[in-house]
Protein backbone atom coordinates (compact mmCIF):
# COMPACT_ATOMS: atom_id res chain seq x y z
CA UNK A 1 0.00 0.00 0.00
CA UNK A 2 1.28 3.76 -0.94
CA UNK A 3 2.32 5.72 1.75
CA UNK A 4 1.87 9.38 1.61
CA UNK A 5 3.41 12.71 1.57
CA UNK A 6 2.59 16.75 1.78
CA UNK A 7 3.75 18.78 -0.42
CA UNK A 8 3.66 22.42 1.31
CA UNK A 9 4.24 24.48 -2.41
CA UNK A 10 4.44 23.71 -5.49
CA UNK A 11 8.67 24.49 -6.49
CA UNK A 12 9.62 22.96 -3.26
CA UNK A 13 12.26 20.23 -3.93
CA UNK A 14 10.88 18.18 -0.46
CA UNK A 15 7.59 16.38 0.78
CA UNK A 16 6.73 15.82 3.96
CA UNK A 17 6.02 12.01 5.13
CA UNK A 18 2.32 11.46 7.13
CA UNK A 19 3.32 8.27 7.73
CA UNK A 20 6.61 6.13 8.58
CA UNK A 21 7.88 4.90 5.46
CA UNK A 22 10.75 1.94 4.44
CA UNK A 23 12.83 1.90 1.86
CA UNK A 24 11.05 0.61 -1.42
CA UNK A 25 7.84 1.69 -0.33
CA UNK A 26 6.05 3.77 -2.76
CA UNK A 27 5.32 7.73 -1.77
CA UNK A 28 2.72 9.42 -3.03
CA UNK A 29 2.54 13.21 -2.84
CA UNK A 30 -0.16 14.90 -2.50
CA UNK A 31 -0.54 19.32 -2.30
CA UNK A 32 -2.53 20.95 -0.08
CA UNK A 33 -5.30 21.18 -2.42
CA UNK A 34 -5.35 17.10 -2.48
CA UNK A 35 -3.61 17.34 -6.21
CA UNK A 36 -1.23 14.56 -6.66
CA UNK A 37 1.67 15.84 -7.36
CA UNK A 38 3.95 13.11 -7.61
CA UNK A 39 5.18 9.60 -6.65
CA UNK A 40 8.38 7.90 -6.23
CA UNK A 41 10.18 5.03 -4.63
CA UNK A 42 11.70 5.85 -1.34
CA UNK A 43 15.43 5.07 -1.04
CA UNK A 44 15.86 5.14 2.71
CA UNK A 45 13.92 4.13 5.91
CA UNK A 46 11.69 8.31 6.79
CA UNK A 47 9.95 8.12 10.44
CA UNK A 48 6.79 10.30 10.13
CA UNK A 49 6.53 13.63 9.45
CA UNK A 50 10.48 13.70 8.48
CA UNK A 51 11.44 14.65 4.60
CA UNK A 52 11.70 12.61 1.07
CA UNK A 53 13.28 14.51 -1.45
CA UNK A 54 11.87 14.76 -4.80
CA UNK A 55 14.72 15.33 -7.03
CA UNK A 56 18.52 14.59 -6.73
CA UNK A 57 20.10 17.68 -5.66
CA UNK A 58 23.84 18.22 -5.66
CA UNK A 59 25.86 19.16 -3.16
CA UNK A 60 25.57 22.52 -1.83
CA UNK A 61 22.54 23.04 -3.17
CA UNK A 62 19.75 25.10 -1.61
CA UNK A 63 16.57 23.11 -0.19
CA UNK A 64 13.15 24.13 -0.60
CA UNK A 65 10.16 23.68 1.41
CA UNK A 66 7.19 26.15 1.96
CA UNK A 67 8.50 27.72 -1.54
CA UNK A 68 11.59 28.77 0.95
CA UNK A 69 14.48 28.06 1.23
CA UNK A 70 15.32 25.87 4.70
CA UNK A 71 18.76 24.82 4.03
CA UNK A 72 21.73 23.49 1.72
CA UNK A 73 22.61 19.85 0.94
CA UNK A 74 25.92 19.15 2.75
CA UNK A 75 26.35 16.05 0.12
CA UNK A 76 24.43 14.56 -2.93
CA UNK A 77 20.88 13.48 -2.50
CA UNK A 78 19.15 10.99 -4.65
CA UNK A 79 15.51 11.62 -5.72
CA UNK A 80 13.27 9.41 -3.14
CA UNK A 81 16.26 9.97 -0.19
CA UNK A 82 15.71 10.57 3.37
CA UNK A 83 16.61 14.31 3.86
CA UNK A 84 17.44 15.01 7.70
CA UNK A 85 20.20 16.92 9.77
CA UNK A 86 22.61 14.24 8.15
CA UNK A 87 22.66 16.05 5.02
CA UNK A 88 21.26 19.23 4.89
CA UNK A 89 22.85 22.41 7.30
CA UNK A 90 20.41 25.64 8.19
CA UNK A 91 21.74 28.65 5.99
CA UNK A 92 20.81 31.06 9.17
CA UNK A 93 22.27 28.93 12.02
CA UNK A 94 24.98 31.30 13.40
CA UNK A 95 24.54 34.00 10.87
CA UNK A 96 23.65 37.45 12.15
CA UNK A 97 20.99 39.49 9.94
CA UNK B 1 -22.09 38.72 11.03
CA UNK B 2 -23.06 41.28 12.89
CA UNK B 3 -21.62 43.13 15.36
CA UNK B 4 -21.24 46.35 18.33
CA UNK B 5 -20.59 49.56 16.05
CA UNK B 6 -17.85 52.04 18.21
CA UNK B 7 -17.52 55.79 18.00
CA UNK B 8 -14.63 55.51 15.81
CA UNK B 9 -16.57 53.42 13.12
CA UNK B 10 -14.67 50.41 14.11
CA UNK B 11 -16.72 47.17 15.04
CA UNK B 12 -16.76 44.89 17.70
CA UNK B 13 -17.32 41.21 18.03
CA UNK B 14 -18.44 41.34 21.86
CA UNK B 15 -19.90 44.09 23.86
CA UNK B 16 -18.12 44.13 26.72
CA UNK B 17 -17.60 46.10 29.78
CA UNK B 18 -14.34 46.24 31.20
CA UNK B 19 -13.34 46.69 34.30
CA UNK B 20 -9.51 47.21 33.71
CA UNK B 21 -6.87 47.61 36.59
CA UNK B 22 -3.97 49.84 36.08
CA UNK B 23 -1.97 48.49 38.83
CA UNK B 24 -1.27 44.76 40.71
CA UNK B 25 -2.81 46.43 43.73
CA UNK B 26 -5.97 47.09 42.33
CA UNK B 27 -6.55 43.55 41.18
CA UNK B 28 -8.59 42.38 43.32
CA UNK B 29 -10.78 45.26 43.56
CA UNK B 30 -11.44 45.13 39.84
CA UNK B 31 -11.88 41.42 40.07
CA UNK B 32 -14.58 41.82 42.59
CA UNK B 33 -16.42 44.65 40.61
CA UNK B 34 -16.98 42.53 38.05
CA UNK B 35 -17.94 39.40 39.94
CA UNK B 36 -21.09 41.83 41.29
CA UNK B 37 -21.28 43.26 38.04
CA UNK B 38 -23.11 40.29 35.23
CA UNK B 39 -22.10 41.33 32.01
CA UNK B 40 -18.50 43.45 33.16
CA UNK B 41 -15.40 41.42 32.84
CA UNK B 42 -11.84 41.93 34.81
CA UNK B 43 -9.12 42.57 33.18
CA UNK B 44 -5.71 42.18 35.68
CA UNK B 45 -2.21 44.11 35.10
CA UNK B 46 0.69 42.08 35.85
CA UNK B 47 2.69 44.99 37.06
CA UNK B 48 1.57 48.94 36.43
CA UNK B 49 4.00 50.16 39.64
CA UNK B 50 7.66 49.82 39.90
CA UNK B 51 8.02 50.02 36.41
CA UNK B 52 10.67 52.64 34.83
CA UNK B 53 11.78 53.42 31.09
CA UNK B 54 9.97 51.42 28.22
CA UNK B 55 8.31 49.54 30.44
CA UNK B 56 6.20 51.64 31.75
CA UNK B 57 5.73 53.40 28.25
CA UNK B 58 4.53 49.75 27.33
CA UNK B 59 2.12 49.91 30.27
CA UNK B 60 0.50 52.99 29.17
CA UNK B 61 0.21 52.45 25.83
CA UNK B 62 -1.61 49.00 26.68
CA UNK B 63 -3.53 49.99 28.96
CA UNK B 64 -4.83 53.16 26.73
CA UNK B 65 -5.19 50.91 24.32
CA UNK B 66 -6.97 48.09 25.97
CA UNK B 67 -9.70 51.32 25.94
CA UNK B 68 -10.20 50.97 22.07
CA UNK B 69 -10.44 47.62 21.59
CA UNK B 70 -13.72 47.03 19.56
CA UNK B 71 -14.98 44.44 21.92
CA UNK B 72 -15.14 47.00 24.62
CA UNK B 73 -18.06 48.86 24.79
CA UNK B 74 -16.81 50.93 27.75
CA UNK B 75 -14.18 50.74 30.33
CA UNK B 76 -14.20 51.28 34.20
CA UNK B 77 -10.48 52.14 35.28
CA UNK B 78 -9.59 50.90 38.72
CA UNK B 79 -6.36 52.43 40.34
CA UNK B 80 -4.49 51.90 43.86
CA UNK B 81 -3.63 56.02 43.74
CA UNK B 82 -0.22 56.36 43.41
CA UNK B 83 1.34 53.69 41.07
CA UNK B 84 3.27 54.60 37.62
CA UNK B 85 0.69 54.45 35.26
CA UNK B 86 -1.10 57.49 36.90
CA UNK B 87 -4.80 56.63 36.53
CA UNK B 88 -6.57 59.92 36.13
CA UNK B 89 -4.01 61.17 33.72
CA UNK B 90 -4.61 57.62 31.71
CA UNK B 91 -8.15 58.64 31.73
CA UNK B 92 -7.55 61.88 30.73
CA UNK B 93 -5.41 60.48 27.82
CA UNK B 94 -7.99 57.53 26.81
CA UNK B 95 -10.17 60.46 26.85
CA UNK B 96 -8.60 62.48 24.14
CA UNK B 97 -7.90 59.61 21.86
CA UNK B 98 -11.57 57.92 22.28
CA UNK B 99 -15.20 58.71 22.66
CA UNK B 100 -15.79 55.88 24.34
CA UNK B 101 -17.51 55.70 27.81
CA UNK B 102 -15.11 56.12 30.61
CA UNK B 103 -15.17 55.79 34.46
CA UNK B 104 -12.33 56.20 36.76
CA UNK B 105 -11.77 55.22 40.44
CA UNK B 106 -9.27 54.55 42.64
CA UNK B 107 -8.59 52.51 45.89
CA UNK B 108 -6.78 55.56 47.74
CA UNK B 109 -9.15 58.55 46.98
CA UNK B 110 -12.39 56.06 47.81
CA UNK B 111 -10.95 55.58 51.57
CA UNK B 112 -10.63 51.65 50.75
CA UNK B 113 -11.44 48.22 49.14
CA UNK B 114 -14.74 48.19 49.79
CA UNK B 115 -15.94 51.42 49.43
CA UNK B 116 -13.79 51.37 46.06
CA UNK B 117 -15.49 47.94 45.47
CA UNK B 118 -19.29 49.51 46.10
CA UNK B 119 -18.36 52.45 44.13
CA UNK B 120 -16.90 50.41 41.23
CA UNK B 121 -20.16 48.25 40.79
CA UNK B 122 -22.28 51.20 40.62
CA UNK B 123 -20.12 52.83 37.53
CA UNK B 124 -19.97 49.34 36.50
CA UNK B 125 -23.53 48.67 36.43
CA UNK B 126 -24.50 52.22 34.96
CA UNK B 127 -22.06 50.89 31.95
CA UNK B 128 -24.09 47.75 31.72
CA UNK B 129 -27.11 49.38 31.30
CA UNK B 130 -25.84 51.53 28.70
CA UNK B 131 -23.83 49.16 26.89
CA UNK B 132 -27.47 47.19 26.18
CA UNK B 133 -28.48 50.12 24.25
CA UNK B 134 -25.88 49.32 21.48
CA UNK B 135 -27.65 47.73 18.06
CA UNK B 136 -26.02 45.33 16.38
CA UNK B 137 -24.83 45.91 13.02
CA UNK B 138 -23.79 44.40 9.81
CA UNK B 139 -20.13 43.13 9.30
CA UNK B 140 -18.00 41.74 7.18
CA UNK B 141 -14.69 40.38 7.25
CA UNK B 142 -13.15 43.99 6.24
CA UNK B 143 -14.38 45.09 9.48
CA UNK B 144 -12.11 41.95 11.63
CA UNK B 145 -8.37 42.42 12.80
CA UNK B 146 -7.66 38.86 13.63
CA UNK B 147 -4.69 37.66 15.99
CA UNK B 148 -2.59 34.71 15.14
CA UNK B 149 -0.20 32.51 17.88
CA UNK B 150 0.73 29.29 18.03
CA UNK B 151 1.64 27.65 21.38
CA UNK B 152 2.64 24.09 22.31
CA UNK B 153 3.69 22.98 18.79
CA UNK B 154 4.42 19.93 17.44
CA UNK B 155 5.62 18.73 14.45
CA UNK B 156 1.63 18.39 13.47
CA UNK B 157 2.06 22.64 13.71
CA UNK B 158 3.81 23.41 10.82
CA UNK B 159 2.61 20.78 8.34
CA UNK B 160 -1.77 21.02 9.36
CA UNK B 161 -2.40 23.55 11.91
CA UNK B 162 -0.33 26.73 11.03
CA UNK B 163 -0.63 26.50 6.92
CA UNK B 164 -5.12 25.95 7.46
CA UNK B 165 -4.58 29.31 9.51
CA UNK B 166 -2.74 30.36 6.80
CA UNK B 167 -5.82 29.54 4.22
CA UNK B 168 -8.09 32.15 6.73
CA UNK B 169 -5.44 34.75 7.20
CA UNK B 170 -5.00 35.02 3.41
CA UNK B 171 -9.45 35.33 3.16
CA UNK B 172 -9.38 37.95 6.05
CA UNK B 173 -6.45 40.08 4.04
CA UNK B 174 -8.05 39.42 0.36
CA UNK B 175 -11.55 40.71 1.91
CA UNK B 176 -10.23 43.74 3.46
CA UNK B 177 -9.60 42.96 6.91
CA UNK B 178 -5.92 42.56 9.03
CA UNK B 179 -3.93 39.38 9.93
CA UNK B 180 -1.79 40.12 13.22
CA UNK B 181 1.79 37.49 13.03
CA UNK B 182 3.54 37.75 16.48
CA UNK B 183 6.23 35.81 18.22
CA UNK B 184 9.61 37.66 17.55
CA UNK B 185 11.10 34.86 19.01
CA UNK B 186 9.72 32.59 16.23
CA UNK B 187 10.30 34.56 13.01
CA UNK B 188 14.41 34.60 14.00
CA UNK B 189 15.69 33.01 11.11
CA UNK B 190 12.66 34.14 8.73
CA UNK B 191 13.93 37.78 8.50
CA UNK B 192 15.23 37.63 4.54
CA UNK B 193 11.85 35.97 3.85
CA UNK B 194 9.74 38.12 5.73
CA UNK B 195 11.36 41.15 4.52
CA UNK B 196 11.19 39.89 0.86
CA UNK B 197 7.53 39.50 1.35
CA UNK B 198 7.87 43.93 2.93
CA UNK B 199 5.57 46.20 0.69
CA UNK B 200 8.40 49.20 1.88
CA UNK B 201 11.78 49.23 2.05
CA UNK B 202 10.70 50.84 5.49
CA UNK B 203 8.70 47.55 6.50
CA UNK B 204 11.58 45.52 5.96
CA UNK B 205 14.13 47.75 7.70
CA UNK B 206 11.83 47.89 10.27
CA UNK B 207 11.26 43.64 10.19
CA UNK B 208 15.32 43.40 10.51
CA UNK B 209 15.33 45.86 13.14
CA UNK B 210 12.77 43.58 15.59
CA UNK B 211 14.78 40.51 14.88
CA UNK B 212 17.99 42.07 14.92
CA UNK B 213 17.04 43.84 18.51
CA UNK B 214 15.64 40.79 19.68
CA UNK B 215 18.75 38.31 18.91
CA UNK B 216 21.14 41.49 20.64
CA UNK B 217 19.07 41.37 24.03
CA UNK B 218 19.22 37.31 23.78
CA UNK B 219 22.94 37.35 23.01
CA UNK B 220 23.90 39.62 26.08
CA UNK B 221 22.53 37.31 28.18
CA UNK B 222 24.53 34.55 26.71
CA UNK B 223 21.67 32.90 24.68
CA UNK B 224 22.36 31.50 21.02
CA UNK B 225 18.89 31.12 19.67
CA UNK B 226 19.82 29.95 16.42
CA UNK B 227 22.40 27.29 18.27
CA UNK B 228 19.52 26.37 20.45
CA UNK B 229 16.96 25.59 17.36
CA UNK B 230 15.34 23.30 16.15
CA UNK B 231 15.38 21.75 19.60
CA UNK B 232 16.83 17.73 19.46
CA UNK B 233 12.80 17.57 20.26
CA UNK B 234 11.94 19.39 17.34
CA UNK B 235 14.58 17.62 15.24
CA UNK B 236 12.97 14.31 16.38
CA UNK B 237 9.57 15.44 14.96
CA UNK B 238 11.01 16.14 11.77
CA UNK B 239 12.22 19.69 11.54
CA UNK B 240 15.94 20.28 9.86
CA UNK B 241 16.90 23.43 10.51
CA UNK B 242 15.95 26.72 12.41
CA UNK B 243 14.48 28.03 9.01
CA UNK B 244 12.20 25.13 7.97
CA UNK B 245 11.05 25.94 11.85
CA UNK B 246 10.64 29.25 11.62
CA UNK B 247 8.81 28.89 8.40
CA UNK B 248 6.27 26.40 9.56
CA UNK B 249 5.75 28.89 11.88
CA UNK B 250 4.69 32.27 9.63
CA UNK B 251 2.86 30.03 7.54
CA UNK B 252 -0.24 30.63 9.46
CA UNK B 253 0.17 34.73 8.37
CA UNK B 254 -0.91 33.13 4.46
CA UNK B 255 1.27 34.63 1.88
CA UNK B 256 -0.17 38.38 1.47
CA UNK B 257 2.53 41.23 1.53
CA UNK B 258 3.68 42.57 4.63
CA UNK B 259 2.16 46.09 5.33
CA UNK B 260 3.45 46.97 8.88
CA UNK B 261 5.47 46.27 11.94
CA UNK B 262 3.76 47.42 14.70
CA UNK B 263 5.32 47.89 18.50
CA UNK B 264 3.78 45.60 21.08
CA UNK B 265 0.40 46.55 22.30
CA UNK B 266 0.09 49.40 19.03
CA UNK B 267 -2.65 49.47 17.09
CA UNK B 268 -1.74 49.25 13.10
CA UNK B 269 -2.85 52.20 11.20
CA UNK B 270 -2.30 49.47 8.19
CA UNK B 271 -4.71 47.01 7.13
CA UNK B 272 -3.59 43.62 5.29
CA UNK B 273 -0.95 41.22 7.00
CA UNK B 274 1.16 43.46 9.55
CA UNK B 275 3.50 41.91 12.28
CA UNK B 276 3.37 42.81 15.88
CA UNK B 277 6.65 43.12 17.76
CA UNK B 278 5.70 39.76 20.47
CA UNK B 279 7.43 37.80 23.12
CA UNK B 280 7.33 34.37 23.01
CA UNK B 281 5.43 33.86 26.11
CA UNK B 282 1.56 32.98 24.43
CA UNK B 283 -0.17 34.84 27.42
CA UNK B 284 1.48 38.22 26.91
CA UNK B 285 1.51 38.12 22.83
CA UNK B 286 -2.40 37.33 23.01
CA UNK B 287 -2.68 39.95 25.73
CA UNK B 288 -0.77 42.36 23.14
CA UNK B 289 -2.75 41.41 20.15
CA UNK B 290 -5.97 42.28 22.47
CA UNK B 291 -4.35 45.62 23.24
CA UNK B 292 -3.67 46.20 19.44
CA UNK B 293 -7.18 45.99 18.28
CA UNK B 294 -7.58 42.63 17.86
CA UNK B 295 -11.04 41.25 17.78
CA UNK B 296 -10.32 37.43 17.68
CA UNK B 297 -7.47 35.26 17.37
CA UNK B 298 -6.76 31.86 16.02
CA UNK B 299 -4.60 30.38 18.14
CA UNK B 300 -2.66 26.59 17.07
CA UNK B 301 -0.94 23.91 19.23
CA UNK B 302 0.34 20.44 18.69
CA UNK B 303 0.13 19.68 22.45
CA UNK B 304 -2.75 21.53 23.32
CA UNK B 305 -3.78 24.76 25.98
CA UNK B 306 -6.59 25.91 27.57
CA UNK B 307 -5.51 29.51 27.19
CA UNK B 308 -8.00 32.35 26.60
CA UNK B 309 -8.74 36.41 26.90
CA UNK B 310 -10.89 38.46 29.10
CA UNK B 311 -12.23 40.33 25.73
CA UNK B 312 -11.98 38.58 22.43
CA UNK B 313 -12.63 34.67 21.60
CA UNK B 314 -9.82 32.52 21.42
CA UNK B 315 -9.98 29.53 18.94
CA UNK B 316 -8.00 26.58 19.77
CA UNK B 317 -6.64 24.62 16.11
CA UNK B 318 -4.69 21.66 16.18
CA UNK B 319 -3.07 19.17 13.65
CA UNK B 320 -2.53 16.35 16.41
CA UNK B 321 -5.47 13.96 16.24
CA UNK B 322 -4.51 12.20 19.89
CA UNK B 323 -4.53 16.49 21.09
CA UNK B 324 -7.95 17.22 19.53
CA UNK B 325 -9.45 13.80 21.48
CA UNK B 326 -7.30 13.86 24.64
CA UNK B 327 -8.16 17.71 25.49
CA UNK B 328 -11.11 17.61 23.42
CA UNK B 329 -12.55 20.43 25.78
CA UNK B 330 -10.01 22.86 24.69
CA UNK B 331 -9.78 22.83 21.02
CA UNK B 332 -12.52 23.86 18.76
CA UNK B 333 -11.09 22.83 15.62
CA UNK B 334 -9.18 19.49 14.42
CA UNK B 335 -6.87 19.45 11.66
CA UNK B 336 -5.69 16.21 11.34
CA UNK B 337 -7.03 15.68 8.45
CA UNK B 338 -4.98 17.09 6.71
CA UNK B 339 -2.06 14.42 7.84
CA UNK B 340 -4.55 12.05 7.87
CA UNK B 341 -5.15 12.57 3.75
CA UNK B 342 -8.93 12.37 4.75
CA UNK B 343 -9.28 16.50 4.18
CA UNK B 344 -7.26 18.99 2.16
CA UNK B 345 -5.67 22.22 4.15
CA UNK B 346 -7.85 24.12 1.62
CA UNK B 347 -10.84 22.66 2.63
CA UNK B 348 -10.27 22.66 6.40
CA UNK B 349 -9.47 26.29 5.64
CA UNK B 350 -12.34 27.10 4.68
CA UNK B 351 -14.63 25.10 7.14
CA UNK B 352 -12.14 27.02 9.87
CA UNK B 353 -13.30 30.43 8.27
CA UNK B 354 -16.94 29.66 8.91
CA UNK B 355 -15.77 28.73 12.90
CA UNK B 356 -14.21 32.09 12.84
CA UNK B 357 -17.53 33.90 11.08
CA UNK B 358 -19.28 32.29 13.50
CA UNK B 359 -17.56 33.37 16.06
CA UNK B 360 -17.79 36.25 15.21
CA UNK B 361 -21.39 36.27 15.09
CA UNK B 362 -21.63 35.37 19.06
CA UNK B 363 -20.75 31.51 19.20
CA UNK B 364 -18.06 30.49 21.99
CA UNK B 365 -15.44 29.14 21.56
CA UNK B 366 -13.97 26.56 24.00
CA UNK B 367 -11.23 28.75 25.89
CA UNK B 368 -14.53 31.44 26.04
CA UNK B 369 -17.01 29.33 27.43
CA UNK B 370 -15.14 27.95 30.08
CA UNK B 371 -14.06 31.35 31.59
CA UNK B 372 -10.20 31.20 30.75
CA UNK B 373 -9.32 34.99 31.00
CA UNK B 374 -5.80 34.60 31.31
CA UNK B 375 -4.27 37.96 30.52
CA UNK B 376 -0.82 39.32 30.85
CA UNK B 377 0.95 42.64 29.84
CA UNK B 378 4.35 42.48 29.02
CA UNK B 379 6.79 43.88 31.19
CA UNK B 380 10.43 43.63 30.86
CA UNK B 381 11.75 46.24 33.11
CA UNK B 382 12.30 45.02 37.07
CA UNK B 383 13.19 48.09 38.22
CA UNK B 384 14.71 47.01 42.17
CA UNK B 385 15.33 43.34 41.28
CA UNK B 386 19.30 42.31 41.34
CA UNK B 387 18.13 39.05 39.56
CA UNK B 388 20.78 36.95 42.68
CA UNK B 389 20.30 33.77 43.05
Amino acid sequence: MAKRALLMSATDDVATVTEAVSAGDTVVVSTKTGEAADELSALADIPRFHKISLRSLGCGAKIYKYGQVIGRATECIERGGYVHVHNIESIKTGVRA
Amino acid sequence: MRGYRRPDGRIGIRNHVMVLSTCGCANVVARRIAAAVPGAVAVPCAKGCGQVGTGIEIMRRCLRNLAANPNVFGTLLVGLGCESTRPYELAERIRTALDKPLEVITIQDLGGSERAVERGAELARALVARAADVERCEMTLADLVLGTNCGGSDATSGLAANPVVGVVSDAVVAAGGTVMLGETTELIGTEDILADRANSFEVAQDIYRIVGGLENSFAETGVDVRGANPSPGNMAGGLSTLEEKALGGISKGGVSPIRQVVPYGEIPSERGLVIMDTPGYDIESVSGMTAGGAQALIFTTGRGTPIGNPLIPVIKVTGNCETAERMGDNIDFDASGAIEGTVTIGELGAHLLKLLERVCDGEQPAAERLGFDDFAIFHNQEVWCTCLP
